[in-house]
């Protein structure tokens, strides 16, 4: 069935090109530049998600995405509208999660004129550029297939990051003038078939192999457990890699780039094995480079990150799930591992070594930790913040399946928590989604709390309460510095929640945690379960 | 004495007259924390942490509102950023002083796309649409000369915000720490013959109006006189209003969003205009009628001859050129042309009232009411929203400063954390924020900061169901409503659980109680005001 545009605006055909793509879902506050957005909109089936600020529309979106793995929607009325949501937009560059984002600008004979208009900024473009794969402003209404059909490209056949269309009022309100069909999806990058038997070879003969895995394994996370065990070697995670091969399996190290025990292994390995993964800073926890002296392979779908790091002696330009299967069909023809000690003593001799705490108060955070590990299910998606309690369950939370433990690890964004789980929850449906989030980061954007009660979204929103910045205070100690500004002022958790119309619990042992917990995950809406550092239980 | 370059810097801000940072404090800004107030540190710059770092650049967007002084926040690099680009966006619109000091990572990891903390592609990029200037310090050496032309923009330009980078190794470069603050250039004044020939045209005018706005806030003095001695109508902007009180009987105030105003505008021969974009934001028509001869004065270039081309341009400071025009003035009999101004101006404040809509007669009915109760000198920090639209020409303030609106950029959620810098920075004077329930919850976590100060700080917070005027929008354009009418907290008690007093008043007296606690009280008092209440009619 082709559907007539004839009559339709820009703004209403638009929603009949996202929906022939499969979009359902869109996040926004209407604004007075957005409205042609919504004309028809009820008539669509999309369904409308308003947040209470823009950095809520576009971690929304991301959360959806998170929890989907289709790109998230979210319109933003242009300039405060754009500037709120870059926060959220540049946390999905960081982690490389597939974002649609649509803004309006003001006419476009008002554009660069400095005349004063209402939302006016000099160059919305530059600020968005910095935050996406590509920002595209549309002129004509015809060509907006084409641009579509570009972003769509980046989220199936590129590293998946945001894409925006920033969209003249006028424009949007243009007869739209195309057809609505979605193009075909781009064909994902495949490796180039010779360096697969190099690489092959390598790794056959090689007396120790070790493979770390990031974000960009997820979608080979079958084949990397098949790899692992082929080689017999072990699986180091970064923070977006955790449960790409399940962490209680007896080959996964988990996420540990920053134990020496670890580090030493990486440094002396004949080959390293690292698949979609960056390396970055905060996948060691600011602790330096490690030198890798051995073979390093890259299998990365950015070019630019093979070349990034550490000479690569190998690399697969391609995607993950294409390049590893390829080396798994490749090492057929090979012989076995070649070394005496088994890669699961190897692990567990070395995880012996270090305790994986990464903070003062982990011991803690492990105490609620294990207990929230248990009682939620095991596909339950998690959205944790940039909190203390959250870097404790990088190794401390150990995840059976990938992609579902989500952290603002690159970007680095307190705040992420809350909005990225009403998303998640919103896309997930019936899946269960949890929030842990610290007393700092849940008061950066705690108005969302709105959002989730209007979309009656069940869900446990842990709090990890420990009067302000925990983790800057345990820096400026040990910088010597008195502690500014850290220590702040809290609400009363439970209240706010009421307020909201939430659900509040305040936990004062195990159990209550526990039945907290298993209350909020069949609630009516979200709950607040505030964990005060200090309670008795905890000590 | 050697210290970091981070320590230096907020030294060398202290000397240029700083005395508050607003900021939330992370791993990339520990050597700025040095030299802070606090603990053993011996700094002269007190730090308000805010709750989000679009927190901490609408308070010191509200201490330059408050105080035309330059208001500073100190950021980590990346969100931290991305969370105050908003602030600046308002900033650069509404031609507010505000610095913005910013962490980056380490310079050699800058546009390399490693991955590291808070990394983002180009962070100066993101400011630069936003700012006069926004500068990386690549060396610690860079620090002074950046800071002092900061400061030569907000002392000689049209104001504007800055933003300046420190990379974290910069941050942590070891200096003399013997930095000294320039001396700052002034504004420019008007050519020679430029204000005798404004002056003589406003003589020959015989339904003269001078419109004023936001530039013009530093010369009240000159301007009575020149309004005195002209006989002219004046109308402003909303950041005009109070540089002539608003209650002066040939002033119309911030109502050019009034078709009665527009038409006297329209019949006007010479227009003077002030300090002002003339811009779409205030007036709501693509392009307002003007007829007469337009004579702009501006600090800013580019403000003589933009959609609004100028009869005559005058570049220069609005405070000596309004003296200077007075003076020019001094001579004129304008009685017949002032007393003809005074009617039209009671004859269209008079029309403004009956013409009300029904929801305007209710805001007009609270704002009469709050005009009465809170003291003269109380500064209003407004939301983007109704009651404040009516507010800019139904509400009269006697001087500048003390109505906050976000004119240009008009992002919402800006009155709340927009008070707690005003009353930060004018702690005696009375601040009331006034906001709507959607505006309020974009920035309602800077509540607890509110709370943290013990500030006293009545929030009239508006609650008429949600976003209303994009209902409206939404109602005027024939589109079914969609997002616009979503629920809201318990604001008493959401209120109550920030630490706050708390109250929804059922009727005038109510109100008049709780408002005149508020004013008193050690912590901040939301006051909840349903636009349905039986007592508002
Ligand atoms: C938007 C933003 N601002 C500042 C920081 C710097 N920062 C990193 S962690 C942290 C403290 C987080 O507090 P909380 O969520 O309470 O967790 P805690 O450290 O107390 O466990 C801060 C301020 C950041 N990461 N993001
Ligand atoms: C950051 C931002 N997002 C969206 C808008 C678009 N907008 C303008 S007014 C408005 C409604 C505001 O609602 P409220 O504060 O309740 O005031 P009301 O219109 O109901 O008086 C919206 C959403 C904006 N101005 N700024
Ligand atoms: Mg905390």
């Amino acid at each position: 069935m082709t559907t007539d545009t004839t009559d339709m605006t820009c703004g209403e055909a638009l929603l009949h090109l996202l929906k022939a793509y499969g979009v359902d879902t869109a996040f926004g506050i209407p604004g007075y530049h957005t409205v042609e957005f919504y004309r028809n909109f009820d008539k669509m089936g999309i369904r409308q998600v308003t947040p209470r600020h823009e950095q809520g529309s576009a971690y929304g979106a991301y959360g959806y995405a998170a929890a989907t793995g289709k790109p998230g929607v979210c319109f933003l009325v242009t300039g405060a509208g754009v500037t709120n949501g870059t926060t959220a937009i540049g946390e999905a560059y960081g982690n490389s999660v597939p974002m649609l984002i649509f803004t309006t600008m003001n006419n476009v004979r008002e554009l660069g004129m400095g005349g004063g208009r209402m939302h006016e900024l000099r160059s919305q473009s530059d600020i968005i550029d910095q935050v996406t794969a590509f920002t595209h402003t549309l002129l004509d209404p015809a060509n907006l297939p084409e641009v579509l059909a570009r972003a769509f490209a980046v989220f199936s056949g590129q590293r998946p990051r945001p894409v925006c269309i920033q969209i003249p009022q006028d424009v949007l309100a243009d007869p739209a003038g195309f057809a609505i069909e979605a193009w075909p999806a781009a064909p994902k990058p495949g490796p180039d078939p010779n360096e697969v038997e190099r690489i092959a070879g390598m790794l056959a003969t090689s007396k120790s192999n070790m493979i770390v895995v990031g974000g960009g394994a997820i979608p080979a996370s079958e084949q990397v457990l098949k790899l692992a065990e082929r080689l017999d070697a072990p699986v180091i995670n970064s923070c977006a890699g955790k449960g790409v091969i399940p962490e209680d399996h007896p080959l996964c190290m988990g996420f540990t780039q920053a134990f020496d025990p670890v580090r030493d292994l990486l440094r002396d390995a004949d080959c390293v094995l690292a698949i979609g993964t960056e390396f970055a800073e905060p996948d060691r926890y600011f602790t330096e480079d490690y030198p890798i002296n051995g073979n390093l392979i890259r299998i990365d779908i950015d070019p630019g990150q093979i070349m990034h790091y550490s000479k690569p002696a190998a690399a697969l330009l391609s995607d993950s799930k294409l390049a590893v299967s390829a080396i798994l069909k490749a090492l057929e023809n090979h012989n076995g591992p070649q070394h005496d000690l088994p890669a699961a003593d190897l692990v567990a001799q070395t995880r012996a070594q270090f305790s994986g705490d990464l903070c003062k108060e982990s011991p803690k955070h492990k105490k609620a930790l294990e207990i929230i590990h248990d009682v939620l299910p095991d596909n339950t998606i998690i959205s944790a913040d940039a909190s203390q309690v959250c870097y404790t369950g990088l190794y401390h939370y150990p995840m059976k399946y990938p992609n579902l433990f989500h952290f603002p690890n690159g970007y680095a964004a307190m705040g992420f928590g809350l909005p990225v789980a009403i998303g998640m929850k919103i896309g997930a449906g019936d899946k269960p989604v949890a929030c842990i989030t610290g007393d700092g980061s849940f008061q950066m954007t705690c108005e969302e709390l709105a959002a989730a009660v209007e979309q009656k979204l069940s869900m446990p929103i842990v709090v990890w309460s420990n009067d302000g910045y925990q983790e800057i205070r345990e820096y400026m100690d040990s910088k010597g510095l008195p502690t500014i500004g850290c220590t702040i002022y809290n609400p009363e958790f439970k209240k706010i929640a009421e307020a909201f119309g939430a659900h509040g619990r305040r936990p004062q042992s195990a159990e209550e945690l526990r039945e907290a917990l298993e209350f909020a995950l069949q609630a009516d809406g979200p709950t607040i379960i505030e964990i005060d550092e200090k309670d008795a239980w905890l000590q | 004495m050697s210290m970091t370059c981070g320590e230096a810097t907020m030294r060398l801000l202290a000397q240029y007259g700083v005395t508050t940072v607003f900021g939330i404090p992370g791993v990339h800004t520990l050597d700025l924390c040095r030299g802070l107030t606090g603990g053993g540190n011996s700094g002269a710059i007190r730090h308000v942490q805010a709750r989000n770092e679009q927190g901490a650049g609408f308070m010191a967007e509200g201490w330059a509102r408050a105080t035309g002084e330059v208001g500073v926040a100190v950021v980590i690099s990346g969100p931290g950023v991305t969370n105050a680009a908003t602030a600046l966006g308002q900033c650069y619109a509404d031609s507010l002083p505000m610095l913005l000091i910013s962490a980056e990572p380490a310079s050699h990891t800058i546009g390399k796309g490693w991955g590291v903390l808070h990394e983002i592609t180009e962070q100066k990029k993101v400011t630069e649409p936003l700012t006069a200037l926004s500068a990386t310090a690549y060396r610690a050496s860079d620090v002074p000369e950046l800071l002092a032309q900061a400061f030569s923009i907000f002392s000689s330009q049209r104001p504007r915000p800055v933003h300046i980078s420190l990379p974290l190794d910069v941050q942590a470069e070891i200096v003399k720490g013997d930095w000294q603050p320039v001396r700052l250039p002034e504004r420019p004044e008007p050519a020679a013959g430029k204000l005798p020939t404004a002056a003589a045209m406003l003589k020959e005018a015989t339904r003269p109006v001078i419109m004023i706005g936001g530039g013009a806030a530093e010369g009240t003095g000159g301007l009575a006189k020149a309004v005195e001695r002209s006989g002219a109508v004046v109308i402003s902007s909303t950041a005009g209003k109070g540089i002539l009180p608003d209650d002066h009987p040939q002033h119309l105030s911030g109502s050019t969003v009034r078709k009665e105003v527009r038409d006297y505008l329209a019949t006007a021969d010479v227009v003077l205009a002030v300090g002002t974009e003339l811009a779409e934001t205030d007036s709501f028509v693509e392009r307002m009628d003007i007829n007469g001869d337009l004579i702009r004065l501006d600090l800013d270039p580019h403000k003589i001859n933009d959609f609004y081309p100028a009869t005559l341009g005058i570049i220069g400071d609005a405070a000596p050129s309004m003296d200077d025009l007075a003076a020019y003035l001094a001579d004129h009999d304008c009685r017949a042309v002032k007393a003809a101004s005074v009617a039209a101006v009671a004859r269209i404040r008079a029309e403004i009232r009956e013409n009300l809509t029904q929801s305007e007669a209710k805001h007009v009915k609270f704002l009469d009411i709050l005009r009465d109760a809170a003291p003269a000198e109380t500064v209003f920090s407004g939301d983007a929203c109704q009651l404040v639209y009516t507010g800019a020409f139904a509400f009269d303030l006697p001087k500048p400063r003390q109505w906050f609106y976000p004119a240009g950029y008009c992002a919402l959620g800006n009155a709340l954390p927009n008070g707690i810098g005003a009353k930060l920075a004018r702690p005696k004077t009375p601040v009331v924020v006034l906001a709507g329930d959607g505006g309020f919850m974009f920035t309602m976590p800077e509540l607890m900061v509110a709370a943290e100060l013990g500030v006293s700080l009545p929030i009239i917070l508006w609650e008429n169901g949600g976003l209303k005027q994009i209902q409206d929008d939404m109602d005027s354009r024939d589109i079914p409503r969609v997002g616009v009418e979503g629920i809201n907290p318990d604001f008493v008690a959401l209120a109550k659980a920030c630490h706050c007093e708390a109250i929804q008043p059922d009727s005038e007296k109510a109100f008049r109680n709780a408002f005149a606690s508020a004013l008193k009280a050690e912590r901040p008092t939301v006051i909840v005001i349903r636009e349905d209440a039986e007592w508002l009619g």
